[in-house]
This record gives structure tokens, sequence and C-alpha cells, in this order.
């Protein structure tokens, strides 16, 4: 891991316009037990910083409870964004992943990221009524996750999928 | 929601309609996330995933529910990997059906069943859709069905009370019973539903399609969407091995649907023996789910031990009645029938009507009857005639019977099996009949009246 932010941004343009997308994301980290144990949850919404250094993802405290325990203390953060209608995936991690209170403007976020996650699924024959509802509800207990992703994999299905991917 | 024996509450959410997320942990403590195209319901403590390649000794995966958006964590811990049997193809198939469905037929192919207990489920808490109705409760369809085929009767009556019993309780438009060759390399169709043709007769060969593969494994197998993988066409035949061909029944078409949405095929087993198969489809994807499967799977259960109890009264009958003397027969036209020996194949003028035992048991009767003037035949003679080589001596009789009678019944005018009884039938015959034996020059046979 070197000392210094690498000289070129992780992040090509194309996927920080993929990750901000309706895209359906998965957030995971590990238990700070001494036993680690996979916890998992779902967001709803990413903004990429504009130096795409920063990358932050939306969550329901009520439904991640236990992933942010382990995000408090491993900082360790996995997070799969997958478009539901072509199954395309990437896969970021980081290590440096915190929770903090939402911007001013996360619940518009996550309110427009809905209607795209909603009309994505509406693609593949989902009800909007069904989308609407996988999303975690964007109220009080909305909270962001931040991290400086250092790893990018291509998690799409087939030959490729799990692969690392290096920018150019 | 934390015993994992509430797993049984969550089969709806393991059709693989959503994707699952997945979250493991690497051998160096940092997780990994990605989505898994099946989450497989074992039993009420242990799922099965397709296989995955990260290390898999720990996993927390996310299901939803199909209905209310709900989304159920499950932690898991790994055990083992199939890769053969059962589980992996009642897997295999649904997944065929999956990436069909989802465009991604190239893509999902199952290498693996990842078996894992689970050892908590988390319900997350949130603002879910309200449930739906509830389904009608499959139970009192699953009693009706069964207390018919308690009430017993010969294979006949069994076999028609099943099916009329799927059309009225549970709804079932298409289904069809085979039977089990005794050679044990095939299924051969005795009875079926909602079809423009019956296709008795037709054969499907062990392992092939829906059918083939829950008859090889002795499992239910059920797929959800159509896919080219288990349809059952020219390419399906065109698969075979040249020598399982030859031997098939290929003359008399499968009736099945072209292009069928759902599929659920169900082994008849009793004591570990493959008796046959039921099967069942429908043009609509989603059709059958698991309590459908678990509704026919009982009645396949209770099909199996009323066949055997059929097959134990079945042939200790009273003495046999002398052969009936027939009404005087109106002149009719001659019917040809031509025997070729190489496969018992029969031949009622130009058209095909069967082969094999089938085929070698009509061939003897009708000599009987041409030769002696015989009409009164029974099962167990049958079952010891040197001439027509039962390929088992727990060989089903009945059911080629069964199949006999109503492929005469379907295609040939002027010759009938009749039931007079407990392991006894008549042969009717209402026309003259000329047999030719292609095998001896066809020239064995003289046009006969019919006995009088």
């Amino acid at each position: 891991m070197p000392a210094s932010p690498p000289p070129d941004p992780i992040l090509s343009e194309t996927q920080v316009a993929f990750l901000e997308s309706g895209v359906s994301i998965n957030v995971a980290s590990v238990s700070g037990d001494g036993n680690p144990y996979p916890l998992l949850a779902r967001a709803c919404g990413c903004q990429v910083s504009a130096d795409r250094r920063q990358v932050a993802v939306l969550l329901s405290a009520t439904q991640a409870a236990a992933l942010f325990a382990g995000l408090r203390a491993s900082g360790s953060v996995a997070v799969v964004f997958n478009l539901p209608s072509t199954h395309h995936s990437l896969q970021l991690k980081g290590r440096d992943a915190r929770v903090t209170a939402p911007a001013a403007d996360d619940p518009a976020r996550a309110a427009a990221y809905r209607d795209a996650f909603a009309a994505d699924l509406a693609r593949i024959g989902f009800s909007d009524a069904y989308a609407r509802a996988v999303i975690p509800p964007t109220d009080a207990s909305l909270a962001r996750v931040v991290f400086t992703p250092d790893s990018v994999f291509d998690q799409t299905p087939g030959g490729n999928a799990g692969q690392r991917l290096t920018r150019t | 929601m934390s015993a994992a024996a509430d797993l049984d509450a969550l089969r709806h959410c393991l059709e693989g309609a959503v994707p699952a997320a997945i979250a493991t942990v690497a051998v160096d403590g940092t997780p990994n996330v990605t989505y898994v195209s099946q989450v497989h319901y074992v039993d009420h403590a242990h799922v099965a995933l397709s296989f995955q390649f990260f290390n898999k000794t720990r996993a927390t995966v996310q299901v939803l529910d199909p209905d209310t958006a709900a989304h159920y964590r499950l932690s898991l811990e790994y055990l083992r990997t199939e890769t053969s049997g059962p589980l992996f193809e009642r897997m295999k198939a649904k997944l065929a059906g999956i990436a069909s469905h989802t465009g991604m037929a190239k893509v999902f192919r199952l290498r693996g069943a990842d078996i894992y207990a689970v050892r908590a489920i988390e319900a997350v808490a949130g603002a879910w859709l309200p449930r739906p109705p509830l389904a009608r409760s499959r139970l009192p369809g699953l009693r009706a069905c069964a207390a018919a085929l308690a009430a017993g009767g010969d294979l006949d009556s069994l076999f028609d009370s099943l099916l009329v019993g799927l059309r009225r309780e549970f709804g079932i438009q298409y289904a069809m019973l085979l039977m089990h060759d005794g050679h044990g390399q095939r299924l051969y169709t005795v009875a079926s539903l909602g079809y423009p043709v019956s296709g008795v007769g037709s054969e499907i060969p062990l392992g092939a399609g829906v059918i083939g593969v829950a008859a090889r494994e002795r499992t239910a197998i059920r797929i959800s969407h159509w896919t080219a993988d288990y349809a059952y066409g020219r390419a399906l035949r065109d698969n075979l091995p040249a020598d399982a061909l030859a031997s098939l029944e290929t003359e008399i078409p499968f009736p099945g649907l072209e292009a069928p949405g759902s599929q659920l095929a169900v082994p008849i087993l009793v004591a570990d023996r493959l008796l046959g198969v039921l099967y069942v489809e429908s043009p609509e994807d989603l059709r059958f789910d698991y309590e459908d499967e678990d509704a026919l799977v009982t009645l396949a259960h209770q099909l199996a031990l009323a066949m055997r109890l059929a097959a134990h009264s079945t042939e200790a009958g009273a003495p046999m009645p002398a052969d009936a003397t027939e009404p005087p027969t109106p002149a009719r036209d001659s019917l040809v029938i031509r025997r070729y020996g190489a496969n018992d194949s029969l031949f009622i003028g130009e058209d095909y009507l069967i082969k094999g035992v089938a085929g070698a048991i009509l061939w003897k009767l009708l000599n009987d009857h041409q030769r002696h003037g015989r009409t009164e035949f029974s099962n167990r003679e049958l079952r010891l005639a040197p001439d027509i080589r039962l390929p088992d001596i727990s060989d089903n009789l009945e059911a080629r019977l069964i199949l006999l009678r109503r492929r005469l019944a379907e295609r040939c005018d002027g010759v009938a099996l009749e039931k007079t009884g407990r392991g006894r039938f008549r042969l009717r015959v209402d026309r003259p009949l000329t047999l030719l034996d292609m095998d001896h020059g066809g020239d064995s046979g003289q046009p006969v009246a019919p006995a009088r």
C-alpha cells in the first residue's frame, strides 16, 4: 500500500458514471471480534468525489447496524455494483472506510437513485412498487460510508469475473 | 428469526427470481462481495450455492422475498462441494432455467454445488410490501388425490385417478405418466393429460431432459423458465449414442409442449426401485413452486405403493373362463398386420402401431387367436411365454398392456383389448385378419375370419 495516493485516480470517468447510476449496491465488511465473519447490507445511492479518489455509499443505519460496527472496527470494505438489466458488475475494495453523517443533499441523492434503480428493474419486468421497496428507506437513519478505493474488480458473470482491473 | 429451522419459511425466496448478494472473508481477513445466481434450498438447515472460487469458509448471503422485497441474511458455514448426483442435477436444471430467463444461457454453468449449513437467519428491518394473499394451500388437494389412490383399483384406474385429480385439485393442464422399462434404459408413456394426441407409447431415454434426469437421479427436477438445455426435440435425439437411438421408440412422437415455461418431473419410487416418472408442465413461467413439488413427490410415493398393491392382487384371480363365443361379425375389409422380428414392430396396413415388448405381446395374442381361436388371456401366461421375452421378471407387464390397449384404441380399428377381471383380458377382433411375418417372407399368414 503506497503511503500517498496513486498519481491517477483508480476509477475511470466511465466507471464513476456507472457507480452513480441506478445500479444495485451491496456493501460488505467483516466483524471485528477476532473471529471475522462477513457482514452485508444494501446501499441506496453512491457519490464519487470530483477527483474520483473517494467513494461514498448511502445506507440505512437501522439495516446496517452490524455492518457499521464491523466497518468502525476494521475499516475494511468491499462494495459491489450491479446493473440488473445487463449483469454488468464492479467490486471496489478499500481499507479506510468510515461511517459519517449524511450530506445535506443525500436524501435527494437517494430519492434520485431509487428512481433510476426502479427504471432499470422495469426493463426486466419488475414492478415499480417492488423495485422501490427493495431500496432501504431514506429516513432519519440515512448514513454514509466513505472510503478510498484501492482496487477494482470486474464482477460481471463470465470468464473474467473476479479479475482485478487496472488503469492503463 | 434466528433458528436455522426457519429456512423452511423462506423457500419461496430461494427460487432464483432475484439474484442474492454474497459476502465472504478472504484469507487475509478482507471482505469480498459479489452476486450469486442461485441459493438453493437443500433442507431446513442447509442451502447450496453455485460453485465459488473465493475463500468460502464462512459466507453471508442476502436473499429477497420475490413478493414483499423483504431482505433476509443467512449466516452460512461451508461444508462440501458436490459435482454430481441428485442435488447437483436439481441445481443444474434450475440454473439452466434461470440462465435462459436472464439471457445468461452461455454464462451460467454449474461447476459444483457448494453446500453450507445455515447457522442463523436475520430478517432485515424495512418498509417491505404487504404479503399478497396466500396461495391456496396444496394440502386439501393432496389429501383428495391421496384418498383416490388409496381407494385402490387396477393400474389403469390408478393412472386415470391421479391425472384427473391433478387437473381437478391442482389445476394442472398437462401431465404424463411414464413407466420405467425393465431393461432400465428408458421410460415409456402410459397415460397423459391435456395433449392433442396422447403420446402413449412414446419413449424418453434415461438421462434425457427433465424426465430422464429425474429418473436417472431418482430425484424431483423442477425448472421454472423455458430452457433449450432440457428441451425435448430433435436436438435431444441427435445427442443420443447410435445404439441407444436404434432401440428407442421414435415413431410415436413425444406429446409434450414445444416450449414449456415450467416443468416438474417426479420419480415414482418404491423401496429404492424406480417404477416410473410423473411429469407435469405448463406454458407459464414459475407455475410450480416448492409446495407443488412437495405435493407431487408425496403423490408419486402414494402411487408407487398403490401400484405395488395392485401388482400383488392382479394375478390372483379366478380360473380362466372359456373363450367367449362372439356375436357374428359383419363382413368388413380384412386388416393386414405386418410384423418385423428385428424389433418386434407391428404395422396396421401401412401405419406403424407399436414395437418392442408390447409388439411381441400383441403378435402372440393375434397368432393364438388366428391358430386356436383364443380370445381369453391371462397376464400370468404372458409372463411365462417364451416368445415374448419380457426383459425382467419385475417388468411391469400390466403397464405394457395398458400401453398396448390404449395404442390399439387410438390406432387400430377392429382389434381391441378389454379387461375381463384381475389379471385377465379379452382380445376382441371385429375384422378378418391377415398376419404377415415379414421375417418369413411375409407369407405365413392366410386371411382368417374372426373366431366364432
